[in-house]
């Protein structure tokens, strides 16, 4: 049975993990490559690296780490941060990355989203959309949720899908780092107009959070989450067994030698 | 050495550096002189069927492949690889395939339950038809090593050196080989019981019964049970690997499923 997915996030800047990692056993906290590779032995099913450098000497090292980090870990790696061309897609792919997110690349450059499928396959565009209430309803906010578009948000994600793009990661700015779970309502709504993978984001803080998450909204595929899994808070080991109680289909990880 | 065809799809990052990961030499090539003068070939590809076929022939390396095939050279097909091994797919259109083995490739909307998402995608478990019976032979590509079993998986070895895979040794609980999984809604499957001898041979050395993979795909695989070595269930069984003789295919990606998917190569490299 396909599984539902658990999916660590890793803010990159100039080629170092920020909001600070704090692990046993692991050299270099602040190192990309060490971390992910922690985190795939621990069982996560998938990674994104999210760039958030703003120079393009940043950029350069950025891809220098997902080249190293594609070349030790082998699960699906999602790159997204400052994606708003097809070139873009053509630097980051070539590094190894499997999937490419979008975010206020596809809000400016509508071409983008059906340009990129094209030329690589949905199955590589992801749609991330930053999502906050405003008057009762659900608009898209840009860059990095600093500025309401004023773009209704339920009917743009199903544009952007329609358009080629093969996952949705929703993010909701009312949840995101309050830590009381993920915001339902908004992936319900989400759900009800897509048919690709959804992968909840923003609010998770503790693994009921996810058990939640899982049992009140089927349609959900995956649950990302960053500090939680950083800080230690939620161990994904701990949260995939209590997963499999729940008899949430999980994929527990199994060591070969 | 193990050359990777080239042909204009996909990105071959990935696969060539989860082959270094193993040990592997590793030549990515677009010519026939590297297809003739390589170990073993692996075909890769992504996207849609007739683009991957036409390029493929295009590129003049489609004759030097069956050729290679022909003459016993191992040769593993990855993803839209493993589909254009098969005779034909109806991918937008109807499109020819190299034909290494007998079947075709078809919408997997066919026979899954509406409303589940298409492609499929994520991690799935891999069901062993070599389980159900001793013919055919699980492949060797699925093999692992005693000491690779996680703590899951342990009690399954321990079974399987029992007569029985079912008899003696303790299921572990989250193991996921009862039997009504080998009997339910296959389509593949001929409904005989489990042979315990066969069984228990099959049962040793193998990837774990029940191990994730990573898959992405809208099309499988529709072939002769025969060929079938393991399937994966999305609302129906489809066919997760394959095997002719020397052509391996899986649906999967194993340079992206963790340590099974480089085991999986691992194997394959040494078959």
């Amino acid at each position: 049975m396909i599984t539902k997915r658990i999916i660590p996030c890793l803010d990159v800047r100039d080629g170092r993990v920020v909001k600070g990692v704090n692990f046993e056993n692991l050299n270099d906290v602040n190192s990309p490559v060490e971390l992910a590779k922690f985190y795939s032995d621990c069982g996560a099913d998938e990674l994104v690296f999210y760039d958030i450098t703003a120079s393009s000497d940043g950029r350069k090292i950025f891809t220098d780490i997902l080249r190293e980090t594609a070349r030790n870990v082998f699960i699906p790696l999602t790159v997204g941060g400052g994606i708003s061309s097809v070139k873009d897609f053509e630097r980051v792919l070539a590094c190894g990355a499997d999937k490419v997110s979008v975010n206020t690349g596809a809000i400016k450059n509508p071409s983008l989203i059906p340009e990129a499928a094209k030329l690589y396959g949905s199955q590589c565009v992801v749609i991330s959309a930053d999502v906050k209430r405003v008057n009762g309803r659900f608009n898209i906010f840009a860059r990095g949720g600093r500025d309401d578009t004023g773009i209704e948000a339920i009917s743009w994600i199903k544009n952007c899908v329609d358009n080629g793009a093969g996952e949705v990661v929703v993010n909701s700015i009312d949840t995101d780092g309050v830590k009381k779970g993920f915001d339902l309502e908004m992936l319900e709504r989400v759900c009800e107009v897509v048919k690709v993978p959804v992968i909840a984001s923003g609010g998770a803080g503790s693994i009921e959070d996810f058990i939640t998450l899982f049992k009140k909204i089927p349609g959900v595929d995956a649950g990302l989450a960053a500090s939680i899994f950083h800080f230690g808070e939620v161990k994904i080991k701990d949260l995939k067994e209590r997963m499999r109680s729940e008899n949430i289909p999980v994929r527990l990880y199994t060591k070969h030698n | 050495m193990i050359a990777i065809v080239n042909y204009g799809v996909g990105n071959l990052f990935s696969l060539s550096s989860s082959l270094s990961a193993i040990g592997q030499e590793v030549t990515i090539t677009s010519t026939p002189e590297d297809l003739k003068k390589s170990e073993r070939i692996i075909l890769p590809g992504v996207g849609a069927f007739g683009d991957a076929a036409r390029k493929l022939f295009e590129s003049g390396l489609a004759a030097p492949l069956i050729e290679e095939a022909k003459a016993g050279k191992k040769i593993l097909g990855i993803c839209v690889g493993m589909q254009l091994l098969f005779s034909k797919s109806y991918e937008f259109g109807e499109h020819e395939g190299l034909n290494l083995i007998p079947g075709e490739v078809r919408y997997i909307g066919e026979v899954i339950p509406a409303g589940l998402k298409i492609p499929q995608i994520g991690w799935n478990d891999l069901r062993l038809t070599a389980l159900l019976e001793s013919n055919p032979p699980v492949s060797k590509l699925l093999r692992s090593t005693p000491k690779a079993l996680s703590p899951f998986t342990q009690g399954a070895y321990d079974s399987a050196n029992q007569a029985s895979p079912w008899g003696g040794g303790q299921r572990p609980e989250g193991v996921v080989f009862q039997k009504k999984d080998f009997f339910s809604n296959n389509p593949h499957h001929r409904k005989r019981s489990p042979s315990p001898e066969g069984g228990s041979d099959c049962f040793e050395n193998i990837i774990p019964n029940g191990e994730y993979v990573y898959f992405v795909h809208s099309y499988a695989a529709f072939c002769d049970e025969k060929y079938i070595t393991s399937t994966t269930n999305y609302g129906a069984d489809l066919t997760a690997s394959v095997q002719n003789k020397n052509i391996y295919g899986v649906q999967f990606h194993p340079e992206k499923s963790g340590q099974a998917g480089l085991k999986i190569l691992k194997n394959f490299c040494e078959v």
